[in-house]
């Protein structure tokens, strides 16, 4: 796990193995940081969701099962957060996402898609694997030390 | 309602899955004494359990939270308990379950359709579980009860079965 602070956002990243075991991982790290931004927890459930969905679109399409790492940030800046989730597999990134619940695929990135306030699924770093950015804004607060403003109502 | 299912619990092997017994909280430490652990939101640690309260009923209760690290455990929890009248899910104490645990929830509902049996969740308040069935439109589509007590009585027989044990009545 690693940081990265400039004026206007903060970053912790976390590179975690591409097996279904680590994505506690994931949760338990965004939970860490989203705790020190205030997040509140309805939408803390929503981010777990959408990144365990994001993450599990790696290891089973991305990787197939196979070996691989993958790579996640959360951002916040302003008041939103801003979560990259890349791996570098074989690519599920063309898979276009469905309005409808498919049980044979697609239910994640259609989560992703219910869940956020946007994102978006391409090739990776250097055209390899796939890269899906999804953002979420955090009830019009993030703490100032994290790069947020005020900008809705906050009861603290 | 979930239709029948392309698997009717195709293997029928009981006594294939390997379930995790909840832990007794009640743990006596280096000091001799005994400690007990909060069951909260903190506690995250996921289990399966499977009980037959009672003739032709089956609880699968899953306590916290539940991935595709624990789909096919719980996929083998529910199979197993099919092979009862009733299936009764339990996700009261459930604090997390993604697209891979619905996933297997459809399919145990479609396979207990095509088996002529029931498969019924019990939510309780869980707002988590509830919000996530929501937002993929299953929340209407499965048959629920308020709580196991409900369930028992509704759905239950008078004779209580050895718990834990997955041999069939």
């Amino acid at each position: 796990v690693k940081g990265e602070t400039s004026d206007h956002a903060q970053t912790v990243s976390l590179n975690i193995p591409a097996k279904p075991q680590y994505l506690a991982l994931c949760r338990l790290a965004l939970h860490g940081v989203a705790t020190c931004a205030a997040v509140d927890a309805p939408t803390l459930r929503e981010l777990k969701l959408a990144l365990t969905e994001a993450c599990t679109n790696s290891i089973i399409h991305g990787y197939r099962g196979g070996q691989g790492s993958i790579d996640v940030s959360l951002t916040f800046s302003g008041s939103q957060l801003v979560v990259v989730v890349e791996d570098a597999g074989a690519g599920f990134w063309s898979m276009a996402p469905t309005p409808d619940v498919d049980f044979n695929g697609g239910m994640g990135l259609m989560l992703i898609h219910e869940l956020t306030d946007g994102f978006e699924v391409g090739p990776g770093t250097d055209g390899r694997g796939t890269r899906l950015t999804f953002t979420k804004q955090l009830g019009g607060w993030v703490r100032p030390e994290l790069g947020g403003t005020r900008t809705g109502n906050h009861s603290q | 309602m979930i239709g029948p299912g392309s698997r009717a619990s195709e293997d029928g092997v009981l006594g294939a899955v390997t379930l995790r017994p909840l832990i007794d909280r009640s743990s006596t430490g280096p000091d001799g004494l005994k400690h007990t652990q909060p069951s909260n939101e903190h506690d995250r640690e996921p289990r399966v359990r499977l009980e037959h309260p009672a003739t032709g009923i089956s609880v699968v209760r899953l306590v916290g939270e539940h991935d595709l690290a624990t789909r096919d455990e719980v996929a083998a929890a529910i199979d197993s308990a099919l092979m009862r009248d009733v299936v009764v899910i339990d996700l009261t104490t459930t604090l997390f379950i993604d697209s891979s645990i619905l996933h297997v929830l459809v399919k145990g509902a479609q396979s207990a359709s095509a088996r002529g049996s029931r498969l019924v969740l019990v939510l309780g308040s869980n707002d988590s579980v509830i919000q996530t069935l929501e937002l993929v439109g299953l929340l209407p589509e499965f048959e629920r009860t308020d709580s196991i007590e409900a369930a028992l009585a509704n759905f239950g027989g008078s004779t209580p079965t050895r718990d834990d044990d997955p041999t069939p009545t």
